[in-house]
Formats: C-alpha cells, structure tokens, sequence
C-alpha cells in the first residue's frame, strides 16, 4: 500500500538511525522511523547469559531470531559460502532491536583519537591494504561529540585521558568510581608510567533525564540495564523523537528496498510489516541499518538509473567491513580482586593507541566487562590447565575471583576484499537476498594484537597478578559487534560511497548515517562517534532540506 | 566399519526416545533420552566436571538440559548428534570388545574419554566437543534451562548474590518491574 509522503524515512533505530531521527524531528520534520526489531524490555531475559548479547548459545536476546534470518559467510577454512544463523557466531551480529547494538552494549563512550581521522597522513600506505584519510578531522567532530555526551548522557572525568583531542566541555556527569580491580589496576599502570583513568560510559552516575543512576550491578555488556541507568538510543533520542509528535516510529518494520523514480532519485522506502509490504514515500530516505545491513540495503535497491544497487556506481558498497582485533591478556592474582560491581571496566589508558614502534595503529586497552560464569569456564585459563576434569573443576573454582582480563579493540588496516555482498539466491523469512560476508584480517591486525596483548600482560604484572597469559586476535575473519567501514565517506566518489557529510555520491536525498559510513574504525569502541556522524549527517539534511 | 542402517536404528534407539514418545520441552521429566541415553551424559558429564564438595555437571542435571536443548534451541543439530552418538557407541565396542560405554569401569571411562582429548580418535572430536560444550552451559548457564540445580555452579563459584542483580543486592527496585 502506498501511504501519504512524509519529509523522511529514517531506516534502522539503532545508534546512528535513533539519533537522525530525533534531530529531523525537533526540526519540524516528519518523520517516519522503520525498526525491524521491537522494544526489548530487561525483564524478558534478564541476566540469562545463555540468551544474552555476550553469550548466544540459546540465541540471542536483542535479536535478530534464527527464525527469520540468515546469511552466507565465507568459512575461511573452505573458502565456500555457508548458511549462518544469527545465533552462531560467524553470523556477525550487531542486533535487531529499539535501540540496535545500543541496548546491549557495555556503553563505553569514546572519542577517537585525532590520528584515528587521519591514518594514512600519520603512517604512509600500508601494503594490501585501502588505508585513507577521513574526508573530516576530529576537530571538525568534536561539537558533534559534545553534542553526544549531553543528548545521550556519558559520565566521565574530563582531562584524565592525556592523549584525547582538544575538548570543549567536561562530560555532564561524574565518573563512576573504581571498583577494587579497576583501583588495583591503575595503580599498577602507574607504577609503569602510564595514564590510567576512569572509562567514559554512557551510564548515569547521578539521577538524570527523570532515570536512576547506577545500582553498581555488573551485568552491562550483553544485557538491558536492570534500573534503566545505562544510555542508548532506546531510553534517550528515540523516546525524545516521538515525544515532539513529529516521528512515527514502527517497529518490527523490515525495509526491502529503497525506491527510485525515473530521475533515480529515492521516491521512499518498501518495508514489510504485520505481514504487509507498504511503500512510504518521502523526500529524504536515511539508511542507518548498521555496516552490514546498510550495504544489504543499498544493493537490494537496484532499478534501471542504479543497476548495481543505489550508490554503488564505482562498486565501493559493502567493501572495507572492518571490525576490531581484540586482543589482550588474563592474570591471575593471589587474592580476590573481583567485588562484583560493576560496571565491570572501569580503568582505561591510551598510551598504546598511536607511536607504537613498527605498527600501524593500537588499542585503547580497558580492564574487562565481567566474567560470566560459563564464557569463563570456556574461554578463560592459562595453557597448563586442562579444559576438563577435577585440575579444570578446581582451577575455575579457584580462580574465578582472581582473575582480570584486559584488552583492546585492536585498529584494523581495511581491505578492499572484506565485503558485503547480497547472494540472489538466499532469502530471508520475507524473501529478501541475504548478505554474503567474506573477511580476513591484515597480517598488521595480528601483529598489532600480539603487541597489545603483550603491554596487556606487563600491566596485569605490575598490578600484582603471578601469572598472565595472552589472548591474540586470530586473522580468519572481522566484523561483529563494531562492524563498520562499507560505505565510506570521501571527498572523491570514484573511491567512497558517501560525502563527508553522509550522502551518497550520485544520489541527491539518500544518506547514511551509521558505522558504515566511518573510513577507518579507530582503536575504541565506535558507538559514540557513530552518534556524533548522525548529529553531523542530521544536522546537514535539516540545512539541505528544511521547507522553504 | 561399515554399518547399515537397520544397526544404526536399533543402536539409536538405546539412547533417544522415538518422537512419539517424546514429551513437551518444558516438562520436567526426560523428553528427548531415554533412561540410558541421559545415564550416558550423566557420566560423561561427570567426568567432564566432577563431583567434590560441589556436585559433578551430571548431577546438576547436564543430561536435563541437553534434552530440553535437543528438543528446543538445538533441534537442527539432531543429526549431528544422532550421527555422533551413534559413532561413539560403535567407536566404544570396537575398542572394548563389544562392550557399551555404560558397561565400562569408571577408569575405562575416564581414559576413553581422556583418549578422545588427546586426539587419538578424530572421527569423535566433533561430538565430544558439541557435549563438552552443552555441559558447560548446562553447569554455568542459568537453572530455569535444566542444568546448573540448586544454582550448584554459583554457590561455588560465591557469586550467587551477584547473578541476582543490583536491585537484590541494593534494594532498589528493578527497572521496568515485574510484568
Ligand atoms: C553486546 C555489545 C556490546 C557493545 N559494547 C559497546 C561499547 O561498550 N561501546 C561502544 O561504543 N560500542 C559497543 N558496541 C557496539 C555498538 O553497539 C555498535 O557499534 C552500534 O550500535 C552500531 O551502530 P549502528 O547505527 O551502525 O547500527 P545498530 O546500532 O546496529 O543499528 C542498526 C539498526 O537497524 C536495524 N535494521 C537493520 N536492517 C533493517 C531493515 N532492513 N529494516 C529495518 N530496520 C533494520 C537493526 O535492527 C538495528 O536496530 C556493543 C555492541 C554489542 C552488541
């Protein structure tokens, strides 16, 4: 059915699509806001590791349900495509829900670092690799991630970081304190010389916004936040949004296909809901779908003007999917360092994340989210310690508590052969072509890893752990929870997809506004400068296409 | 050692009932095992984590939760374990001149699952990971899922108070309350 045109149709409510649509909205705009999931409320699932957003082995709580979707994933092993369900890990899952990634996540809030815009300028060409500048600096960001930390609400200690960029404002609310592993832990890196300081997390530290501040539970990464303190789109943007009577918002709206007129500009958007394929024409379509599913999006919008799919005229859509190469250490301690507070990360430092000696890049690195009881028994011992039997019974046993972890997203070097692709053959629940995903990683990414993971093990040391061992990101694949890269930003539109500003090149009123968008993929967390992007990208559709 | 598939029929039905016999997934009795099968689990799960002061993973109720799982999250996996179950059983009594992994002493047990570790037997490495992995979940894992009794995993591990929450340990209330 085609229903009456709105100003713009905002696809994916996630971190970039939840806060687009607020800024249009507040402007007058109206707004219609397609999410493909629903609202997932805490009580559903709780704190039930098996179903959370951290463990899927009895699938995943935030969505997407093995039910209705799939994908193709190249096994690195056989080098054929096979079918993958959401809640097997190859699927590369961000989520499918009010909110996306940004109702599960560990809500840790960066700001990239000013090298992480531009990386080719700070390193040179690194070989194999499509290493480049973003068309933007972090300067030309930084009002955006101001803009981030107050509409979203990131507590944090201003100035404690020594090698963030210039910053305007201090966050709008206090850091959380240290709990006894992150104290232990930023004492030992300052026995060596570094700069520990306290995470910036989008979780209330004080009451604010008419929500609780946190109750120091640890149950952050993977799960709903049991007194609605933690920050996504979910609970801040989205709801503002509606409020302004300006946004509709749908969920369990799954988009098809963009569509085009004779021009090849976007007339709006076909999307499948409560059984019914709808078209809603508007004069602007945003495509915030996540790195995976935006590409998807893009190349199922093929028509006559954009044969190849929209925007991908120079068959740039879906390349350079990057994720991070987590890499780190785990100590073991003589006494119990773990106090069950949360949230679990608490010390950061960035001394590794620029002017490594032969390495393109580096990590934040963080102390560990918690340990949930079974990724422990499976993921967590020392090489010596059996995976079974009475030795492996009594080591989980005894170690549990004194136990830390620390790691990094590890920054990736993009290659132009870790894509996106749809395969026409596959469907999903509603016959839409699925996404066929191949990656591998740079052999910079391992080296990079094992780097880390080593300044990762000389920290737990100086923190007093006896004995460490190193966790080094494998070069078989990337992409999953901070996916981005596949529609890159750029000046030149023969070698990006969109303008600085988010736009696809060629295509007057389409625009991206999630991690797909981002060149390089920093070495932290991306979801607060996905939102600063979208305040950016909002920002300049209201300028572009406000009403005479 | 070829088999055909009569044997292999007559092989699977020692250990897992016919679908008709097969009760609803969220009744507590044996749904997808029969008596033998979940005996089967129970010991390997035993082996995989025993009891000391803490009951072993059989005993928490490994074998619960893998048919409850057979039965719901892991159905497309039945095959698989059907395929590896029935492997396993002949694996055993070519090894042990016919006899039944449930007929084998504690040490012969422990040192054919040791060997299937060990790599001496790849054609088993896919399935015994699969039932080492179904265990650690059934024993870490939540209790509502069948395994992990009496929280057994939590109280060793003294983070009972923690796996409740904040709002347990705090008082405040949980956000959203009860539905
Ligand atoms: C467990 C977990 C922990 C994380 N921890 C952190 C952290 O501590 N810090 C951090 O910065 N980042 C973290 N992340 C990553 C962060 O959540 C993501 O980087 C971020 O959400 C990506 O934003 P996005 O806008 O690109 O996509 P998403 O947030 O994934 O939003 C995309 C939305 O589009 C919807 N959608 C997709 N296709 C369609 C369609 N066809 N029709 C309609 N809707 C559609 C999806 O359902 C989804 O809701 C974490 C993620 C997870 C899952």
């Amino acid at each position: 059915m085609r229903l009456d045109p709105v100003d713009a149709v905002v696809v994916g409510a996630g971190a970039g699509g939840g806060v687009v649509a607020y800024v249009l909205a507040k402007a007058g705009f109206r707004v219609v806001l397609l999410e493909r999931g629903r609202e997932v409320p805490f009580h559903e699932s709780g704190h039930d590791e098996l179903r959370s957003q951290r463990t899927t082995v009895l699938g995943n709580a935030f969505g997407p349900d093995d039910s209705h979707y799939v994908r193709q994933i190249r096994s690195p092993l056989t080098g054929f495509f096979y079918r993958v369900k959401p809640s097997e890990g190859a699927y590369n899952n961000v989520a499918a829900c009010l909110g996306g990634g940004t109702a599960s996540y560990g809500a840790m809030a960066w700001r990239f670092h000013p090298k992480d815009f531009q990386m080719l300028t700070a390193y040179g060409q690194v070989e194999g690799s499509t290493l480049a500048d973003w068309p933007i600096t972090y300067n030309d960001l930084e009002p955006y991630y101001e803009r981030a930390e107050y509409e979203i609400g990131v507590s944090g200690k201003a100035g404690a970081n020594p090698f963030e960029g210039r910053r305007q404002k201090a966050y709008p609310m206090p850091p959380l304190p240290y709990n006894r592993e992150a104290a232990r832990m930023a004492a030992g890196a300052r026995k060596l010389g570094w700069h520990p300081f306290p995470i910036p997390m989008a979780i209330n530290s004080v009451e604010r916004d008419g929500r609780a501040g946190c109750i120091a539970c640890p149950h952050c990464v993977g799960f709903g936040c049991e007194a609605d303190a933690k920050n996504g789109t979910q609970n801040t943007v989205i709801p503002r949004a509606v409020k302004t009577g300006n946004c509709t918002l749908l969920t369990e709206a799954v988009a098809k296909e963009i569509l085009t007129d004779a021009a090849g500009k976007a007339a709006g958007v076909a999307y499948y809901h409560q059984g019914r394929l709808q078209e809603q024409p508007a004069r602007v379509v945003v495509v915030a779908c996540s790195a995976t599913e935006t590409p998807r999006l893009l190349l199922n919008s093929k028509s006559k003007g954009h044969p190849n799919g929209l925007g991908n005229a120079n068959d740039w859509v879906g390349r350079n999917l990057q994720g991070h190469a987590y890499s780190g250490a785990y100590g073991l301690f003589e006494e119990e360092i773990f106090d069950g507070t949360g949230p679990a990360a608490r010390v950061a430092l960035c001394d590794f994340n620029h002017g490594n000696k032969g390495i393109t890049g580096g990590a934040m690195m963080a102390n560990e989210f918690i340990r949930l009881p079974y990724l422990f028994a499976k993921n967590v011992r020392p090489p010596r310690v059996p995976r079974y039997g009475a030795e492996f019974k009594k080591f989980v046993r005894e170690a549990y508590k004194k136990t830390a972890g620390v790691k990094g997203p590890v920054q990736e070097m993009p290659l132009w052969d870790n894509r996106v692709e749809v395969d026409p053959k596959v469907a999903d629940f509603w016959g839409i072509p699925v996404a066929a995903i191949t990656t591998r990683r740079h052999p910079m990414d391992g080296e990079t890893g094992r780097f880390i993971a080593e300044r990762a093990a000389e920290w737990l040391k100086a923190s007093g752990a006896r004995e460490t061992w190193l966790q080094v990101a494998s070069l078989n694949g990337t992409g999953g929870q901070h996916q981005a890269g596949t529609c890159r930003m750029g000046k030149d539109a023969k070698t990006s997809v969109t303008t600085p500003h988010g736009r696809l090149h060629g295509v007057d009123n389409v625009y991206v506004a999630d991690g797909s968008v981002m060149v390089t993929n920093g070495g932290f967390n991306p979801s607060l400068t996905i939102m600063a992007l979208a305040f950016r990208t909002g920002e300049k559709i209201v300028r572009d296409w406000r009403r005479a | 050692m070829p088999v055909t598939r009569r044997e292999a029929a007559a092989a699977m039905a020692a250990f897992i009932l016919p679908l008709e016999a097969q009760g609803p997934a969220d009744a507590p009795q044996l749904g997808f095992f029969t008596p033998n099968g979940a005996k089967l689990i129970e010991i390997i799960a035993n082996i995989l984590i025993p009891p000391d002061e803490f009951p072993g993973a059989g005993d928490a109720g490994a074998a619960y939760y893998i048919d409850k799982q057979m039965q719901g999250h892991y159905k497309d996996k039945l095959e698989m374990w059907r395929a590896g179950l029935f492997t396993f059983s002949s694996v055993v009594k070519h090894h042990y001149q016919g006899r039944s992994f449930l007929t084998l002493t504690p040490d012969e047990q422990k040192e054919f699952i040791g060997s299937i570790e060990r790599g001496a037997v790849p054609a088993l490495r896919g399935i015994f990971d699969f039932i080492h992995d179904l265990t650690l979940q059934s024993y870490f894992g939540s209790p509502e899922h069948g395994g992990n009794r009496q929280r057994t995993s939590w109280k060793m591990l003294r983070i009972e108070d923690v796996m409740d929450g904040g709002h347990a340990r705090h008082g405040a209330p949980a956000a959203g309350g009860e539905k």
